[in-house]
């Protein structure tokens, strides 16, 4: 009973914490209809900078929260708003999910880089963690002030939202800025104003919870999870329910460590993976979402729909190049080609699935290393039979990771994704092996584990300059592969889903086997890739799969253009050439750490990525080309170079157009 | 109200959203061959009805029947196995594909089911030319026009070989030339045997084409009956306040 009572009390301060943390997503979520995922980021940004005020330079802690919570914080939430976020109005959700992921990214390389993790920062609780004794359980003056600041938030978001005039524009802004200006609000100022006080929240939440995390970036940022978990409770919407779900969420995980953490077997470690499985079944407990149309917005999206025949001659190129350079690289310089094509195959597996289905996902590391761990149980002596068991292995999970996802949408399934991984790199990727039914499957481990390289009768791919022939040909097989899908009826029936789900479905497509079906596959690569990568690496400590590792990928991937296969090699050309430079110039590797985030950023300015811009820039170029051999010679044609929107003509004029003119015209068919 | 004979068949259809009630007590049966015209004014529930019968909204009571099987608990993509097509007022057409990409991928999710004896690329090409879109074939389908966009949703839901087509408002951004040559086309339709269930604004178009019209007020069936009685019904004419229906 009395140790019923340190839980309780353990748990209520948790929970409360979580508690302001949601707050602050519930608010700018049904302010700005954006899903901040770098809410965790700025609390753990937060939190650092308080320590930086109060510790590193001694001011009082009173003035340090002042100046944190009341002016550094919101300046930097309304920032983010008028700076990046505001230009995500007109773009999908995706993009959405995106952009904030990559803020997250940036804040996580940025933080690393102005505190560097080596140095121990003690962060002390509020009055040196006094205590007193209520009804025989201790509370520290720490907890009660989390306690009360949640209940202050509590009351302070409600009487904001439903009581004043400004509450009421916040809640105006997110359904039309444009009539908001006509009833003569402003929604720039609104909108600012509720990320402002979002990011006061994560910061308050992130300071509350440093003691009991002790001040480490990616646990603090890891820490949004929980509030992800409350959040959802609520339905994003809901205030109430949100901290009655912050606060269970609190209890569950305290009781779960207090109960299960002597525990001998695999559920000792199971603290962090508590809220994460709590969210997981709270997103499958979630009404199915009404089948929806598209948005009705023309979709700057690109899917190009390569010959294959073009494509082959490239990908033979590709492995040639790789089969001449390999021995003039050095040591270094081939590890970092061969690391950034593994993990090309990885973003290889984005297409299909994020690209042409549009389904969301964030766990693509963790199919990778379900391949990796497939291929050192299966192949420990590197036979190429362990590459298909990993595709298969991985894909059979892809397809079970896949049911929520069938339900879910956007954001929701984005978090869903972002649940499975992190149950993984933090519970289960680090246990010493999984026993099923008598069998031992060895996992990652606190260490590392060996992953074989393939081994052929005959060939062995066993020196550094073998595994880039491998990764090379297995890099243009999977792309080829790609880009004859997106020729095929599959590719087709993928893209028309992602238009539409309603319509197809009126087709008669059963959008469950095919969202199965995507997701096994884009797994079963991702696999692939990861058991490539592992045996690349050799020995392979868990958190090369980690959320974290999958971050830059994406990142890449779709800043290098999701639609298409050139998409994936320029995300890989980017992650190749990011490494090489941080080893090159040691001094930029804290900025190349925060480069994939800043190139997701830019994504706000550019959703096609950049595979799309080469496209149109060589296709200009090709057609001034052409234009001026034709009219080389007669002088005068640039008079008529009038911009078509000045006539009223909004997209490209094609062949058939100017044969129905001339129809219209009486002139008969165009000659 | 029960037909041995109704392709689709609509019986005591009710809708609420929370206390709204949006449709109520609906009936109605379609024979093969037949164009109903379904009308009303604006919110008189004419696309929730749709959705109902398509399978996107479940309703609140009733019961629904493709050909004589009971679908009312059934998915959308069952429903369209059993030979029901659709299209949307808001355009729902796969806009980063072609026109001829947009019919050929209907064509193909139906290859299984539909027993059609004709490639699907012959459907496609087919089915683009009949609608009137066959010297768009080779756009981007978010780059169409409107009407055009209309078109290409009859053509694609034609591709799945329906025996009941529910068009929401095929008609509108249409210009009078090819309004009139949807007219012949749905026409020609039923002569092959399909059920057509039309909402259109333009009264010329429905009341010319319709074998028997329909008038939802309010959530609730007003009439059925022909076009020349229908028109001639004062009711019908108090529900689009008191403007008389055009005719033709």
């Amino acid at each position: 009973m009395h140790n019923f009572l340190i839980y309780s009390v353990l748990g209520l301060s948790a929970g409360a914490i979580y508690a302001v943390a949601a707050g602050g997503l519930v608010l700018t979520y049904t302010t700005s209809g954006i899903f901040n995922f770098a809410q965790g980021a700025i609390g753990m940004l937060g939190a650092f900078t308080y320590w930086q005020f109060t510790y590193g330079w001694g001011w009082p802690a009173p003035l340090s929260l002042v100046i944190v919570l009341g002016v550094i914080a919101p300046l930097f939430g309304a920032a983010l708003e008028s700076g990046i976020l505001r230009g995500l109005e007109q773009t999908t959700e995706a993009v959405r999910v995106v952009v904030t992921v990559a803020i997250l990214s940036a804040l996580v390389g940025l933080a690393l880089w102005i505190w560097p993790p080596n140095v121990a920062r003690p962060f002390p609780a509020f009055f040196n963690g006094d205590k007193f004794t209520i009804v025989g359980a201790a509370v520290t003056v720490h907890q009660l002030i989390s306690m009360g600041c949640a209940v202050a938030v509590a009351i302070g978001l409600a009487v904001l939202l439903r009581r004043s005039r400004v509450g009421t524009d916040m809640r105006a802004v997110v359904d039309n800025r444009d009539l908001l200006v006509i009833y003569g609000g402003s929604p720039d100022r609104v909108s600012a104003l509720s990320w402002a006080l979002g990011s006061s929240l994560a910061t308050l939440s992130g300071i509350l919870i440093a003691p009991t995390l002790q001040l480490s970036v990616l646990p603090l940022t890891l820490l949004i999870v929980n509030a992800y978990a409350a959040a959802i409770m609520g339905r994003l919407s809901r205030l109430p329910a949100t901290f009655v779900g912050a606060i269970v969420l609190g209890l569950a995980e305290s009781y779960g460590v207090g109960y299960l953490s002597n525990r001998g077997d695999f559920l000792a470690g199971i603290r962090p993976a508590i809220p994460v499985m709590i969210l997981f079944v709270v997103l499958l407990a979630l009404p199915h979402a009404r089948l929806r149309g598209n948005v009705g917005k023309r979709s700057r999206d690109w899917f190009p729909s390569p010959p294959v025949r073009r494509s082959a001659m490239y990908a033979a190129a590709f492995v040639v190049l790789a089969f001449v350079v390999g021995p003039h690289l050095s040591v270094a310089n081939m590890f970092t080609v061969n690391r950034a094509i593994a993990l090309g195959i990885v973003a290889l597996s984005l297409i299909p699935l994020v690209g042409y289905a549009g389904q969301l996902t964030l766990c693509q590391m963790s199919f990778a290393g379900i391949g990796a761990l497939t291929m050192a149980y299966v192949a420990p002596g590197g036979s190429p039979l362990g590459l298909v068991a990993a595709f298969v292995v991985a894909a059979v999970v892809g397809a079970l990771v896949a049911i929520p996802a069938l339900r879910l949408r956007g954001i929701y399934l984005a978090l869903s994704t972002a649940a499975f991984t992190i149950v993984l790199d933090r519970w289960i990727f680090t246990q010493d092996a999984l026993r099923i039914f008598g069998w031992r499957i060895p996992l990652f481990g606190i260490y590392s584990l060996q992953v074989p390289r393939v081994q052929m009768p005959g060939v062995s791919f066993g020196s550094d300059r073998a595994q880039l022939v491998l990764l090379s040909l297995v890099f243009s097989i999977v792309a080829l592969a790609v880009v004859t899908i997106r020729r095929s009826r599959y590719g087709r029936v993928l893209l028309a889903m992602r238009e539409s789900p309603a319509a197809c479905a009126t087709l008669g497509l059963r959008l469950t086997v095919t969202k199965m079906s995507v997701f096994a596959l884009s797994a079963g690569i991702a696999g692939l890739g990861g058991a490539l990568y592992g045996g690349l690496q050799t020995a392979v400590p868990a958190d090369t799969f980690s959320f974290f590792q999958t971050l830059p990928v994406l990142l890449l991937a779709v800043v290098g253009g999701i639609g298409a296969v050139g998409g994936a090699v320029a995300g890989t050309v980017l992650l190749g050439l990011f490494e090489a430079i941080s080893r090159i110039w040691p001094s930029t590797s804290n900025l190349i750490a925060v480069a994939p985030g800043l190139a997701g950023i830019g994504l706000v300015r550019n959703p096609g990525g950049i595979a799309s811009d080469l496209h149109a820039a060589v296709t200009q170029f090709r057609n001034r080309r052409r234009v001026s051999a034709a009219s080389a010679g007669s002088a005068g044609d640039e008079a008529f170079e009038v911009p078509l929107e000045w006539i009223g003509i909004d997209r490209t004029i094609r062949a058939a157009d100017i044969a129905a003119l001339d129809v219209a015209l009486g002139r008969g068919p165009a000659s | 109200m029960t037909s041995a004979t109704a392709t689709l068949e609509v019986e005591g259809i009710e809708v609420r959203f929370g206390g709204l009630v949006a449709l109520q007590g609906i009936d109605l049966a379609v024979e093969p061959g037949e164009v109903l015209g379904l009308i009303g004014p604006n919110g008189a529930g004419k696309s929730t009805l749709f959705n109902v019968v398509s399978g996107l909204l479940p309703p609140t009571a009733g019961h629904v029947r493709l050909n004589g099987t009971e679908v009312s608990r059934a998915g959308p993509a069952r429903r369209a196995r059993l030979g029901l097509g659709r299209t949307f007022q808001n355009l729902e057409t796969f806009g980063v594909l072609t026109v001829r990409e947009n019919v050929l991928v209907a064509a193909e999710i139906c290859r299984r089911w539909a027993r059609s004896q004709h490639a699907p690329e012959v459907i496609a090409d087919t089915l683009v030319e009949r609608v009137g879109l066959g010297h768009l074939k080779f756009e981007r389908a978010d780059a169409l026009a409107t009407g055009s966009a209309r078109l290409l949703e009859v053509a694609r839901s034609l591709a799945t070989n329906p025996s009941v087509l529910l068009l929401d408002e095929p008609a509108s951004g249409l210009t009078d030339h090819e309004t009139d040559h949807l007219g012949a086309l749905l026409r020609e339709l039923a002569g092959e045997g399909l059920s057509v269930v039309l909402v259109d604004h333009n009264a010329n178009l429905v009341m010319s084409i319709s074998h028997r019209v329909a008038v939802l007020k309010a959530g609730r069936m007003l009439t059925v009956g022909r076009p020349i009685d229908v028109q001639a019904d004062l009711r019908v004419q108090e529900a689009y306040l008191g403007a008389p229906v055009v005719m033709s």
